[in-house]
């Protein structure tokens, strides 16, 4: 179940990773030892075998992997049918630092209206 | 959609040298009337797609209260509307379609917006206000994010306030206080650029920042805040109450291009307090988030932007404002801060 990557525009800004979903405009940042669990999730591994690679990194808590790709599950970011990477995760970086994740989704109400579809007479966020 | 007359017109001067020979298209939608210079050559496929009618005159129509040029646009942005088109076949074909004329020149046509690809490259229609159009006004806001992506603008939803040609950008969602801040603004004589949206340009040694249109919005209750500062204070331009109750006022804003010389987000509070540094600006880069939504529901590949956005702010201060009630505090805090940076 590889992450859906063409459903997120992505950012690798070194000590943090940061992913907007185009669907839905969620906003997700990725710091710390995490940033390596989402760069292996970004590169098509499989997500309980990147668990179980980042769990034996160093500074890294299972609760926080297990909760960051139970979340991505839940916004739809895990594909069933896809393709996974084979398991060398040699070239995967885990930033130093307590991991940590937020996930901003405060525009669902905003974005669930198309700008070009939905819009009424007023124009874009003024729904039909 | 009523139709109307289509009648020979005289070129505008600023028209491109493509459409010298153009018909002016008088006809009413939305219910106001309006005026469309065209190039001669789109005729056709004007009257085609906004399913004009030439034995059908609309008789009211003598005075049109909107201009609207038709003009030239460009293979890129062409490209992309044709792929979002084939990818959501059938859904957006009244907001945009998709034509060639005899001279296989290529166009698109939207309810608010038509261009063509032309010797003379891109052209984009520019409205003081697109909240005045009546259909489909996001199309047209879109289109523009679009197009200044594609020429190396960063769109962002963001207002720009400032004081002898240095500008804040206060970015945010709906409801930050972006536009009772700008309004407060040009109620204490302060330049105001734009109160929702804005496009930033790297140049040699700084930034630029331009706004895409004049209007300034305004809710009822941010119209009773400043007038507890400013009570006779209310925009000079025509000012109209929309359906939703918000006032719209059509040319509001003061200016419409300087410099960018600092970034701040909103942070509501009981007291107004001042700026607090940020030491990295990337900190504000979650206030952009619907910049970026934006961007990618323009059509664009938004992939990248954040990293753009990140680069041309480099260097730009960022802080966080403490919003009190008291929007007089708020604007000496900013001005505070302006001066120190």
């Amino acid at each position: 179940m590889p992450l859906e990557r063409n459903k997120l525009d992505v950012e690798d800004f070194g000590d943090e990773v940061v992913m907007l979903e185009l669907e839905t405009g969620t906003y997700w940042s990725v710091k710390g030892t995490l940033t390596g669990l989402a760069r292996a999730l970004l590169a098509s591994h499989d997500p309980a075998a990147t668990l179980a690679w980042w769990n034996q990194q160093p500074e890294t808590q299972a609760e926080i992997g297990a909760e960051f790709i139970q979340k991505l599950g839940e916004h739809g970011l895990l594909v069933e049918s896809g393709q996974v990477a084979n398991a060398d995760f040699a070239e995967i970086v885990c930033e130093p630092g307590a991991p940590r994740f937020t996930v901003q989704d405060d525009l669902a109400d905003l974005v669930k209206l198309d700008p070009i579809h939905d819009v009424g007479s007023e124009g874009w966020p003024n729904k039909a | 959609m009523q139709t109307t007359t289509f009648a020979q017109a005289e070129t505008p001067p600023d028209s491109s040298p493509t459409t010298a020979s153009i018909d002016e298209v008088h006809l009413t939608f939305g219910g106001r009337d309006w005026r469309l210079i065209v190039d001669k050559a789109l005729v056709p496929f004007v009257r085609e797609i906004l399913s004009l009618d030439s034995a059908a005159i609309h008789p009211d129509c003598v005075a049109p209260a909107e201009t609207m040029r038709i003009r030239l646009a460009g293979p890129d942005e062409r490209a992309l509307w044709q792929a979002r088109h084939a990818s959501q076949a059938g859904t957006n074909a009244m907001a945009i379609v998709q034509f060639s004329d005899e001279a296989h020149h290529l166009g698109r046509l939207s309810s608010v917006s038509c261009e063509l690809e032309g010797p003379s490259g891109l052209e984009w229609i520019w409205l003081e206000a697109p909240e005045r159009l009546l259909t489909l006004g996001g199309a047209i806001l879109l289109n523009a994010w679009l197009r200044r992506w594609h020429a190396n603008w960063i769109p962002v939803h963001a207002a720009a306030i400032g004081r002898d040609g240095r500008y804040v950008l206060v970015p945010g969602a709906g409801g930050a206080g972006k536009s009772t801040l700008s309004a407060a603004a040009l109620a204490a004589g302060w330049e105001v650029m734009a109160d929702d949206f804005a496009w930033l340009l790297t140049r040699k040694n700084s930034v630029t920042v331009e706004s895409p249109y004049a209007t300034l919005r305004l809710t009822s209750d941010a119209r009773e805040q400043i007038q507890v500062h400013w009570p006779e204070w209310w925009p000079a331009a025509r000012c109209d109450q929309r359906g939703d109750g918000k006032w719209v006022s059509a040319e509001a804003c003061t200016h419409r291009s300087g410099v960018l010389c600092g970034i701040l987000r909103l942070q509501p509070d009981t007291h107004s307090g001042v700026v607090q540094a940020l030491p990295s600006n990337r900190a504000l880069l979650p206030e952009f988030r619907t910049s970026h939504f934006l961007l990618h529901q323009s059509g664009a590949d938004s992939n990248g932007y954040m990293g753009a956005l990140c680069n041309a702010l480099q260097g730009i201060p960022a802080g966080t404002l403490p919003r009190g009630p008291n929007l007089a505090e708020n604007l000496a805090n900013i001005e505070q801060w302006l001066n120190q940076i």
